[in-house]
């Protein structure tokens, strides 16, 4: 029976695992989803050729109106010729951008389908900043207002973290032109909101982390208060935003060592343990 | 050809208006020819021109510019005459009515701003469909009628009546007229506003030949039927104008029978307007408190090619002045006030302030839109906004416009887009695939008036296709539940969709069910009047004023489901814009969700996933609940004598119209009926020669009336062939696949 297999690419091209290389090699016919990273085709195909001679002869792309309006049609159609297929996505295939249904509808339609993992942005993120994934709450997207709704989701998973002495990762969101949310206007987005639920969050000594394209080669990270943060400015997306709550004394050497973070403004913030 | 200008200086003008009882806001009703235009025109030269007095310098007019200043002022939004009355100054505010039954949204908005109105009405023809649509609305309005019959000298020349003839004809028509009041009426005036010819509320004349004289006045001067018979008979008639002249018989009456703004508000206010009467508004305008907070009522926006947008508007209390800062109510939009003019004459003259009781027009408030309430800035929170106009009529004909030249594309979308600012009833729309622009109005000959007004201001040269008709879809019976899922799977919504009944439909047309209510108000109507369940009713979320349909929530402590409430909202109206069938809009139709998932996350449950999901479920539940198309029909009413009987009923049922009643009359018949719009565009040709041209008949929206079943799929396929759809119609499961 024929086999799709999710692939996870990873936040960068390199961090494709040996075993997605296998399969992209094994494979008569792949597909790649783009929309969810600022990586471009030739970016990933420069990678992937290093690895998978005949890449360019065998991968297309896959459009988000295919994958979500069309239940991937010219994938399951593959499917049933009896060919297995690769479906190349960023990051982990059931992470931030959840394939789930792509896997109920292959397996509905009675064939495999198989994960390779990969790297996503909630573990690099996490292991980056050497904080705990113990001490994690949930995740939430920092969206941009679409017909006069500014969702405020965001604020209140924060805030139920910290209250729970928990970290949170802010993702943030994807412009309706394909588009990714910047640094600057995700905290101009959570300063809006706090100016609505004025619950004390997004103030100005709160200690915030900006991450500048994470995995790629010129990752950056900005540690700030959240004043000084709106103050900067950061290079291109992808960029994500970790609130952290209060630090262990492991978390703060690490920040201490890797970022250069004084324990000072640690303290003013009420984040040391 | 001469018109008497009266030069007052804006400060005496002020004085008078700022006396309530010398004040009168009226306007003419009257079915098509039967003299609006000659009825008004008699008033303004007979009355003269209002002008502002400028120290030395005298206003001569020439024949051209009189005739100039004549067509500008019919057509203007108000004109305010001059009128003294037992040696008393009056300032009649003198209110355009739209001329023709199409522009019914625009009669009720001018009803709106007047107190008292002339209804005028052909001897010969008598108490015709448009006589009786104006003078219902205005008395829904609760706008007193005076009754003006005109062309008595139709009756001598034509039917060539004899005196008591005349006078039983008369009788007739006034006969008829009370009966309208008798009916439509509330109940407190049935009596009370009936027409009285003996206290002078009749006016019989001739608007062309400018005479005119109530009963009262004609006993006072020994004037009797067979000297108006003998008058016409020997060529007197001039005299007969010099001695009876029309437009002092109307306005005499005027002012001894309609109410002033004061006494007016009294009772219009309790029935226009829901606020609390006992709040220092609701006292204000019951008051007509030109000391009061300022209240204004938007009769019609124009454009002046110069100022911009002109808002003409009755002040209800309080003062307008220039520089005030006011607030739109139903724009949400705070403003400033940048000018404050009076009707005079042509113009609009500068006056610095306008007070309660009065018409003004105002620039500065361009966001409004007829009917909006302006209220002072320092009310807009406690400001309950008049009842939403009620607009009988929808847009059911669709012509594309299209320019000679490319170029002109983008200046003719914007003046189509002015004219939608003037007449709400009109619908611009740009199709996206063709490009093409297309204007939606209540009738074709709406649609040639507006082409005409688009061709004068912009002067480019396009051409109109001829007229599409446009359908509804509803459904017949009630859906099975469907999941429809958003394009990422992780939203669903579990929804039927039924048939709302009429009595709900026919509240949300009227205006009394509507999208901005108090959900307790709403649900107590919805109870009481047509018989809902509390519970259901509590739980709409949305009424589609445009097309009739509501959503409802039935779900119960589903979790985010509050945070993408104004995208299902959304999803709802687009669903209701373009049904499944053949992309007409959907109408008459509840939307019941029963039950949903949503994604915790809002990049995942944005509008893009949720608005195609709740569509997809409404799409199913439409075409599984027995769908059909409902067509527009319009009411006939045809008079004719009655040898031509049997031709015309011929005709009416040749296009699957429908006899509904027929009323023998002294000389005339009047045949009522109905008959599809796509049935009515050789009507007018095949009346005229079936009766060799003795009919006159007038046509108006009737109601939306299924397809006949024979008919149905044949007509959806032509809808879909001519939109370029795919030449199968949808199924259920293409918009809810089983997974």
């Amino acid at each position: 029976m024929a086999t799709l297999y999710i692939v996870g690419a990873g936040v960068y091209p390199d961090y494709i695992s040996l075993r997605g290389v296998e399969i992209l090699r094994k494979v008569a016919r792949a597909f790649c989803e783009l929309y969810t990273s600022p990586i471009s085709l030739e970016t990933l195909l420069k990678v992937l050729r290093n690895y998978v001679e005949d890449i360019d002869g065998k991968i297309e792309i896959i459009s988000r109106r295919e994958i979500e309006d069309e239940s991937c049609r010219r994938i399951i159609e593959e499917l049933k010729k009896g060919n297995d297929v690769a479906l190349l996505v960023p990051g982990d295939p059931m992470f931030a951008t959840t394939h789930s249904a792509i896997r109920i509808i292959v397996r509905k339609s009675g064939f495999n389908c198989e994960i390779v993992h990969g790297v996503s942005i909630l573990n690099a993120a996490v292991s980056l900043l050497g904080l705990s994934p113990y001490r994690f709450g949930p995740v939430a997207t920092v969206v941009y207002p679409r017909m006069g709704v500014l969702p405020e989701r965001a604020y209140d998973v924060v805030l139920h973290n910290l209250r729970n002495n928990l970290h949170t990762l802010l993702l943030l969101d994807i412009r309706d032109d394909g588009g990714f949310m910047t640094a600057e206007e995700a905290l101009n987005i959570l300063s809006e909101l706090e100016h609505r639920r004025r619950e004390g969050l997004f103030v100005n000594d709160r200690v915030i982390i900006v991450l500048e394209r994470v995995g790629f080669p010129d990752q950056k990270v900005h540690v700030a208060t959240f004043e000084e943060a709106r103050e900067r400015r950061y290079g291109a997306p992808p960029h994500s935003i970790v609130v952290p709550s209060r630090l262990s004394p492991v978390e703060q050497d690490l920040l201490h060592v890797e970022f250069g973070v004084s324990y000072e403004i640690l303290e003013k913030a009420g984040l040391l343990l | 050809m001469s018109l008497r200008v009266i030069e007052k200086r804006i400060d005496e003008v002020l004085d008078i208006m700022r006396r309530p009882e010398r004040v009168r806001n009226i306007g003419t009703l009257a079915h098509v020819d039967h003299g609006k235009t000659t009825t008004t025109d008699s008033l303004l030269m007979g009355a003269g021109l209002l002008s502002p007095k400028v120290a030395g310098k005298a206003l001569v007019l020439d024949y051209y510019e009189v005739e100039q200043l004549r067509n500008i002022t019919v057509k203007a939004a108000n004109i305010s005459l001059y009128f003294e009355h037992e040696g008393k100054p009056y300032i009649i505010n003198l209110i355009d009515t739209p001329g023709h039954i199409d522009f019914c949204g625009h009669v009720a908005r001018s009803l709106r701003v007047m107190d008292g109105a002339i209804l005028v009405v052909d001897a010969v023809e008598g108490v015709m469909t448009q006589t009786e649509t104006y003078l219902r609305h205005a008395l829904e309005e609760c706008v007193r009628p005076i009754l003006f019959i005109n062309k008595i000298d139709r009756l001598i020349k034509e039917l060539r009546l004899e005196p008591q003839e005349i006078q039983k004809r008369i009788l007739d028509i006034i006969k008829e007229v009370n009966n309208l009041i008798e009916i439509y009426a509330y109940p407190e005036f049935k009596q009370k506003w009936k027409i009285d010819p003996a206290k002078g509320q009749v006016i019989i004349g001739s608007a062309l030949h400018k005479w005119g004289v109530t009963i009262p006045q004609a006993q006072k001067a020994g004037l009797k039927f067979s000297n108006i018979v003998d008058a016409y008979e020997k060529g007197h008639v001039d005299e007969l104008a010099q001695e009876f002249p029309l437009y002092k018989a109307i306005l005499s009456s005027v002012i001894e029978h309609i109410p002033c703004p004061r006494d007016a508000q009294k009772y219009r206010i309790p029935r226009l307007w829901r606020g609390d009467l006992n709040s220092e508004i609701g006292r204000a305008m019951l008051e007509c408190d030109p000391n009061g907070p300022t209240v204004m009522l938007v009769s019609k926006m124009t454009k002046d090619p110069h100022a911009g947008l002109v808002a003409t508007v009755r002040v209800l209390s309080g003062t307008v002045r220039e520089g005030q800062e006011v607030y739109l109510v139903s724009a949400k939009r705070t403003k400033r006030v940048l000018q404050v003019s009076l009707y005079m004459g042509p113009t609009r003259v500068k006056t610095g302030e306008i007070p309660a009781g009065n018409i003004a027009a105002l620039l500065g408030v361009d966001e409004a839109q007829a009917g909006e309430t302006i209220v002072d800035v320092k009310y807009k929170d406690v400001m309950v906004p008049f009842e939403k106009l009620r607009y009988v009529s929808e847009p059911v004909v669709t012509v594309a416009v299209e320019p000679k030249n490319p170029n002109d594309l983008a200046k003719l979308v914007e003046a189509l887009k002015e004219l939608t600012v003037e007449d709400p009833t009109l619908q611009v729309k740009i199709d996206q695939e063709t490009g093409q622009i297309l204007l939606s109005g209540v009738g074709f000959l709406h649609l040639e008036i507006a082409a005409w007004l688009l061709k004068e201001r912009t002067k480019i040269e396009f051409t109109i296709s001829p007229p599409l008709v446009r359908f509804r879809e509803t459904c017949r019976e009630r859906s099975p539940t469907f999941e429809g899922k958003s394009p990422n799977k992780h939203n669903k919504f579990k929804v039927y969709v039924e048939p709302l009944d009429e009595t709900t439909i026919e509240l949300i047309q009227k205006g009394e069910i509507y999208e901005d209510q108090d959900p307790r108000d709403r649900a107590k109507i919805l109870r009481e009047q047509a018989g809902w369940d509390t519970d259901e009713a509590r739980g709409i979320w949305s009424v589609d004023e445009q097309n009739c349909n509501v959503l409802v929530n039935k779900t119960v402590g589903v979790q985010h489901l509050k945070e993408v409430r104004d995208y299902l909202i959304q999803g709802f109206k687009w669903a209701c814009s373009g049904g499944p069938l053949c992309q007409e809009p959907i109408r008459g139709v509840k939307v019941v969700i029963v039950d949903a998932v949503v994604h915790e996350d809002p990049a995942h449950r944005g509008p893009a996933q949720i608005m195609p999901a709740i569509k997809n479920a409404i799409f199913a539940g439409l075409l599984a609940g027995k769908p059909t198309l409902l067509e527009p029909i319009l009411l006939i009413e045809a008079k004719t004598t009655p040898e031509n009987i049997g031709a015309i009923i011929s005709v009416i049922t040749k296009h699957r119209g429908k006899i509904l009643d027929m009323i023998q009359g002294e000389y005339m018949v009047t045949i009522k009926g109905e008959i599809p719009v796509i049935e009515s565009f050789t009507l007018s040709d095949e009346l005229r020669s079936a009766a060799s041209g003795k009919v006159f008949w007038s046509l108006q929206f009737y109601r939306w009336a299924p397809v006949p079943e024979a008919m149905l799929m044949d007509m959806i396929m032509k809808i879909r062939e001519r939109k370029g759809l795919p030449k199968e119609i949808p199924k259920p499961e293409d918009f809810c696949p089983p997974y």
